[in-house]
């Protein structure tokens, strides 16, 4: 589309029409809330103001007009992109995109686009969920923004940088790696440098891209935002430690949306403040999220985006709170390590240490101190068929805290995406004589 | 006239009946590999004898020792030995450290119970398999595992062997850049001085930079001699399982020795006559029936693109500078290699310009169930292949002891599609420009 023609349907279509009409959609409560508090064994979930979703929904809407306007980067969930927010990218994440169409159920549907043009059943079925949809052009957001960069970064896997060749293939844009070498040990001050080194590096690339120079000050601006949006989602999910919890980990996967997509943005700093304050004032009231909440559990691995709300009720039914996650956590743990007044030090080692860049035994460290704080009865570690990388490692984990901590542990096979890898009447059952197990402890 | 009913039916199940034999055929052929403990066909195994009186002719060949035959030999004489993983490691540094690498790669069907108490069912079974084997058959006799880290499976296993199996046996891990830019060299230097520190606890000693150069002008010279050896088989159409044996002895000999049977064994080699050329591609040949199977259809692989083999020739000419350098630039030099994160095209011309330079007809791509790296290129890859004239077939494998009928059926139908191709590429070829 011509830069001028874009920009005025940006403009007009965008800031003058489309992002007025959605707050005022929002504002206005034509978005009806879910049936969940009134029939079932779940109280109404803790939301944020309207104003605030409009906000993150205003992500997407913005996403629809954004091309030939702003420079576009589609990203991994892990990439630090402090660089990009600074030069003015349009960010975009795929595995997000992902993760949407799974919560619509229409996942399965749009990876069988990609299956049918070759791709494997075995691999993840976040890529497999968005090659479909570049391949069929189907999405729920209507329109998804073509990207100018890529930018993969292997602190979540392997896998992304596979899946990001062959975007770079179909796409013909450039693709920017950030290596980043598994951590068996604590990152060595050559494993620091080196992902500092590919940063440096990433710097020019994106200038170029962006046709701007990057402000250090701007910079520094962004990861100090990014840091206080993780300090305040640590906060949000360390609200699940009250007894009983105002907050369920389903509600967490939700609510992780900002702090993936508009870290290093304001935005997400006020959803988070409000949603701390809302989740405090329901502490105070002592209300949980769970209308009997009998038994604490920990989630291991990505949720079951397709089942999410069956599953939430599932268990609350049985008077189990799911109250915390690895997955959520893992967005949240490394905020102290941030300081803006050393950006690229710190972005390097910060996004070296992520959970899933960490080796078995550490997640398991991380599960452990999870187990003490939030005073859990049990754990589900979900075995995510197309997700090695958080999968491996989970049947020994299971082991060692039903053997050594004497905390029931549940393996739970499925997939993120993928719904044929759900066996419904298995699972129930699974769930159940879990549930009978705790029961027996308490 | 109306045909007889009972005629008709026999008319249209005869081509059924003729492709059972055809491939009962095959598998009686593929009997014999049936036949041998999984333990000794990967360890030494014989292969076919179709003429009793060459027997003797292939002596030098068929008298390869095995894998488990090496390593106690070369404890013997003192030496430590390291098991280790695939893909890409600094053999060279093993070597100047006077330990002995001798890699694991399946073996084809190996029981997988040992593996399945830490791993799910969807790990390929590289790792499966390899897991169960180096507890219940190799770590007794190796002083240290060696796990590159090239992709999530190794790296969920590296992890498991480190925190969760309590084997005695140090586990070392190396991490090969996914690009080839000036940092990730840089890197590359220091992950080879971590790797070369870490092995000095196990030998004792700190080898000298002349020791370390040694290793590296040994290897290249290897290398150079792979290059050879695959110019004559082209030439001559030796037998790929024979061929791929000598390749793939380089897997666990030591490499004087690996040089002996370079030298001598060809010429006793079965020849084929070829009916089709094709690229071999995937991670490991594995069950070597697929070979016997290629020699059978009159199928020479004149290249590979194979991770146990030629994506691990690592070539550099220029070996002027320090030992820790002059590796890391060796390393950088390897093909393009789905693990490595080269992009998708640079395969393509990789392979296209093979294809071309050996006029082959097809490529086939070997791979193990839930191999990410490998499948994420396929559809891609293939596509772009085809529309350059190559016949191309994925074959996904679980690492078992034989090929499967449904496999052997749709390799006889790919050996029909590369003879053409191949015989077009020939005609092709000759027409002037
Ligand atoms: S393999 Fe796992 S970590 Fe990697 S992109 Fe897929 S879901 Fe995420
Ligand atoms: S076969 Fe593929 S997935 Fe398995 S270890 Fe090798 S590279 Fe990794």
């Amino acid at each position: 589309m011509q830069p001028n023609r874009s920009r005025l349907r940006y403009l007009l279509g965008y800031r003058c029409f489309a992002k007025p009409a959605l707050y005022v959609r929002f504002l206005a409560g034509f978005r009806k809330p879910g049936k969940t508090g009134q029939n079932t064994a779940l109280n109404a979930p803790v939301g944020v103001s309207a104003w605030k979703k409009a906000g993150l929904a205003n992500h997407y809407l913005e996403g629809r007009y954004v091309e030939g306007v702003r420079k576009v980067a589609w990203v991994t969930s892990g990439a630090p992109i402090e660089i990009l927010r600074a030069l003015g990218f349009y960010v975009f994440y795929p595995e997000n995109h992902g993760a949407l169409c799974g919560a619509r159920k229409v996942a399965t549907e749009i990876m069988q686009a990609a299956e049918q043009q070759g791709y494997s059943p075995a691999l993840c079925s976040y890529a497999r969920t968005d090659l479909g949809s570049l391949l069929s052009g189907k999405t729920p957001l209507q329109k998804i923004p073509r990207p100018d960069l890529l930018l993969a970064c292997t602190n979540i896997c392997q896998t992304v940088l596979s899946w990001y060749r062959c975007l770079a293939e179909y796409l013909n844009v450039p693709l920017y790696l950030i290596d980043t070498p598994f951590l068996f040990r604590d990152a060595t001050p050559d494993q620091i440098d080196y992902v500092k080194r590919q940063l440096e590096g990433l710097i020019p690339v994106a200038e170029q891209v962006a046709g701007r120079s990057l402000k250090w000050s701007r910079l520094r601006q962004v990861v100090s935002w990014s840091k206080e949006a993780t300090q305040l989602w640590l906060e949000v999910l360390e609200t699940a430690k009250a007894k009983p919890s105002p907050l369920t980990a389903f509600d967490g996967f939700i609510h992780m949306a900002p702090i993936v997509e508009q870290r290093g943005e304001t935005h997400a700093i006020r959803y988070y403040r409000d949603l701390l304050k809302r989740l405090q004032n329901r502490i105070q009231r002592r209300e949980g999220a769970v209308k009997e909440e009998r038994f604490r559990v920990l989630w291991d691995n990505l949720p079951v985006w397709y089942r999410l709300r069956h599953l939430a009720e599932f268990l609350a039914e049985r008077g189990v709170n799911v109250v915390a996650s690895t997955y959520t956590y893992a967005w949240a743990e490394l905020a102290p390590m941030m300081d803006s007044n050393r950006p690229l030090e710190t972005i390097a080692r910060t996004y070296l240490h992520v959970f899933l860049n960490r080796p078995a035994r550490s997640k398991l460290k991380v599960m452990e101190k999870m187990i003490h704080d939030f005073q859990i009865d049990g754990v589900i570690l979900h075995s995510d068929r197309s997700c090695k990388p958080y999968s491996l490692g989970q049947m020994d984990q299971r082991d060692h805290l039903v053997s050594r901590l004497n905390v029931p542990a549940l393996l739970l096979e499925a997939d993120h995406n993928d719904s044929r890898a759900f066996a419904e009447q298995q699972i129930r059952t699974r769930l159940e004589a879990f549930v009978e197990m705790m029961e027996q402890r308490k | 006239m109306e045909p007889q009913p009972r005629f008709a039916i026999l008319i249209s199940v005869l081509p059924i009946i003729f492709h059972l034999f055809r491939g009962s055929r095959n598998c009686s052929s593929l009997k014999m590999h049936l036949e041998i403990p999984d333990e000794n066909r990967y360890i030494g195994r014989k292969p076919d004898i179709q003429n009793p009186t060459k027997k003797q002719e292939r002596k030098e060949v068929l008298d390869l020792p095995g894998r488990w035959d090496i390593v106690k030999n070369v404890r013997q004489k003192g030496k430590k030995v390291a098991a280790v993983f695939p893909i890409h490691y600094p053999r060279e540094l093993l070597q100047a450290h006077g330990i002995h690498p001798v890699e694991i790669f399946g073996p084809p069907g190996w029981p997988t119970q040992t593996a399945d108490r830490h791993f799910q069912s969807y790990t390929c079974a590289i790792v499966r398999r390899g897991f169960s084997f180096l507890h219940e058959k190799v770590l007794s006799h190796v002083d240290l595992v060696v796990v590159p880290h090239s992709c999530d499976a190794l790296q969920g296993m590296a992890s498991v062997l480190m925190d969760f199996t309590e084997n005695g046996k140090p586990v070392l891990t190396f991490y090969l850049p996914r690009s080839r830019r000036k940092e990730d060299e840089a890197f590359l230097v220091n992950e080879l001085r971590r790797f070369f520190q870490a092995l000095t606890p196990i030998s004792g000693r700190i080898p000298e930079e002349a020791e370390l150069k040694k290793a590296i002008r040994l290897n290249q010279h290897v290398f150079g001699i792979l290059e050879k050896l695959w110019e004559e088989h082209v030439l001559t159409g030796w037998s790929n399982l024979e061929f791929f044996r000598l390749l793939r002895a380089r897997e666990y000999l030591p490499a004087e020795d690996f040089l002996r049977y370079a030298d001598t064994a060809p010429s006793h080699f079965r020849r084929i006559r070829p009916k089709g050329r094709i690229l071999l591609s995937g991670i490991v040949p594995e069950p070597m029936d697929l070979l016997h199977l290629l020699d059978e259809l009159g199928l020479l692989v004149v290249a590979d693109d194979l991770a146990c083999s030629s994506r691990r020739v690592y070539r550099n000419s220029d070996l002027v500078s320090d030992a820790f350098p002059c590796l890391a630039q060796c390393l950088m030099a390897g093909p393009p290699d789905p693990t490595r994160g080269d992009p998708i095209k640079q395969r393509f011309f990789h392979l296209v310009k093979l294809a071309q330079k050996h006029r082959a007809g097809g490529i086939l791509f070997f791979l193990p169930k839930f191999c990410e790296p490998e499948l994420f290129d396929i559809p891609l890859l293939t596509k772009m292949l085809q529309d350059e004239g190559l016949a191309t077939l994925v074959l996904e494998s679980e690492l078992e002891s034989s090929l499967s009928q449904q496999m052997v059926t749709r390799l006889e139908a790919f050996a029909e599609l590369v003879a053409d191709r191949t015989e077009h590429l020939l005609k092709f070829k000759e027409t002037p420009a």
